[in-house]
């Protein structure tokens, strides 16, 4: 999912640095409302705990593994603002210290992974979650990687610097990620199932506040 | 070990190994690492717009010209650098080569009935070069700078102060987090013989990364208290403050300002 630099011309790289600056900005103003200054980095340790769940090789069909991507199990634990913000963590510290991704392109990854991938994956199981809340965890895991991917061929198919259009990049990029997106969705489910049995008190929703753990989220 | 699950470890020891590798090169006394790392960030993001914005190939080449200048200075092997570099522009190149034929223009050779034409061939090794320098000057970053430094940069660059905390926090426990992981994995395969099927791996994996969120859960819950016993409303300590430029710095700036303006001039120029 990571977009190096060189995909995307400047206009395009532009406009999705501004749209993760802004949704990211308010996200920061509605986390520092919620817990104020001096809790607000406690969002971390839980981003480090995404970050370091990426790790863990799922097995799939054919001898191979897949990663959690974790965008969509972010929105549902934490809630939009703070889930835009743990995902930004990871995103930045996946550019600056492992160079996934690209400098330029950094914007367009925040906002494909930190921003359109916790936000429907929020929404989507906030939508869902009545009829059944483990199938809605697996929706919104597949749902968020599924429309993260389209952004990212949209941004692609309308850069300059790649010369296959929408008409390529979209369908492509959109249906591969819809079968990949299988996967994560079955994670997200599997992980939100465990969590949610263990401790049903830092689940979205569950308790009065919406939080996740409660010294982060009180 | 066994299973598609236990090379889990083996995907965290290679993380760890190149993060300690582009430590150790971090830690030399080169061009780079003597920067402040304000210049270091906005000087190579400049190159990559530079790099970004060419539409020619002789300037994206002179950009590749610099990047391994710039990394000779700053005491980076040109083979580790190359390496660490050289497999996101060739899937890219694979991505791209139809265009080789795709493209219209005077036909060079015929493959296979297709005419490979001078556009394609332009076009595919314009994109893989600007792809190529792209994530060059990524890992030139990397490899120079070191993390803590690009918190401190920015915070001076006014990144809002809160963001910054979240980012070195979770910077922080990063690591505690992979080691928390890594002994899961090797507990469960302490437990384990014989090859785990697909349902066996995933009820494993399951169970591993929900017990492994609640401890996360939990530890965030055990740092907010220790912060308050320490005081409440302190935040984390901050990485430490840039310095005031030097003539070097003013250089690279200086360096990376007139790149990206030719750059720029040489692509909406007539």
């Amino acid at each position: 999912m990571h977009i190096p630099d060189g995909f995307l011309d400047p206009r395009v790289a532009g406009l999705f640095w501004l749209g993760s600056g802004v949704a990211i900005g308010l996200a920061v103003r509605r986390a520092r409302g919620e817990l104020g200054d001096e809790r607000t980095p406690l969002l971390g340790v839980v981003a480090a705990g995404i970050f370091a769940a990426q790790m863990l090789n799922w097995p799939i069909p054919g001898g191979t593994s897949a990663h959690f991507v974790g965008g969509a199990f972010a929105g549902i634990l934490l809630g939009p603002s703070l889930g835009v913000l743990a995902m930004t963590a990871v995103v930045t510290i996946q550019a600056f210290v492992f160079g996934d991704g690209g400098i330029v392109a950094l914007g367009a990854n925040l906002f494909a992974m930190a921003v359109v991938d916790v936000l429907v994956g929020y929404a989507l199981f906030r939508a869902c979650r009545g009829v059944h809340e483990t199938g809605a965890a697996a929706i919104a895991g597949w749902g968020a990687i599924t429309v993260s991917a389209l952004v990212v061929g949209l941004g692609v198919g309308f850069s300059s610097a790649f010369a296959y259009a929408v008409g390529t990049t979209v369908p492509i990029m959109v249906v591969g990620h819809a079968l990949l997106g299988l996967v994560e969705g079955a994670i997200t489910a599997a992980v939100y199932g465990y969590v949610a049995d263990a401790r049903p008190d830092l689940v979205l929703g569950r308790s009065a506040d919406e939080a996740a753990a409660p010294e982060v989220g009180a | 070990m066994s299973g598609v699950l236990a090379r889990t470890v083996e995907t965290i020891t290679g993380a760890l190994r190149a993060v300690f590798a582009a430590e150790r090169i971090a830690d030399a006394d080169g061009f780079l690492q003597r920067r402040d790392p304000r210049v270091a960030l906005c000087a190579l993001a400049a190159l990559a717009l530079g790099v970004v914005l060419t539409r020619t190939l002789g300037v994206a080449l002179c950009f590749a010209a610099l990047t391994a200048a710039l990394a000779r200075l700053s005491a980076v092997p040109l083979r580790r650098l190359f390496a660490r570099s050289a497999v996101v522009p060739l899937v890219s190149a694979l991505v791209v080569l139809p265009q080789a034929v795709l493209l219209p223009g005077d036909a060079l050779l015929r493959v296979a009935g297709l005419a490979v034409t001078d556009a394609g061939v332009a076009y595919v090794l314009l994109f893989t070069v600007r792809v190529g320098v792209g994530v060059a000057l990524l890992s030139l970053l990397v490899l120079t700078t070191p993390f803590s430094a690009v918190v401190a940069a920015l915070r001076d660059l006014r990144v809002p102060v809160a963001l910054v905390w979240v980012v070195a926090v979770t910077y922080r426990y990063l690591f505690l987090f992979f080691d928390e992981l890594q002994r899961l994995v090797l507990a469960r395969n302490s437990r384990t013989t014989g090859e785990t099927g697909l349902r066996g791996g995933w009820r494993d994996a399951r169970r591993i990364a929900g017990t492994f969120f609640l401890r996360t859960l939990d530890r965030g819950e055990r740092v907010g208290r220790g912060m308050r016993a320490r005081g409440g409303a302190r935040p984390p300590s901050p990485y430490g403050r840039s310095r005031r430029l030097d003539a070097g710095d003013c250089a690279l700036l200086a360096l990376a300002g007139v790149a990206v303006v030719a750059s720029g001039v040489m692509r909406w120029s007539p």
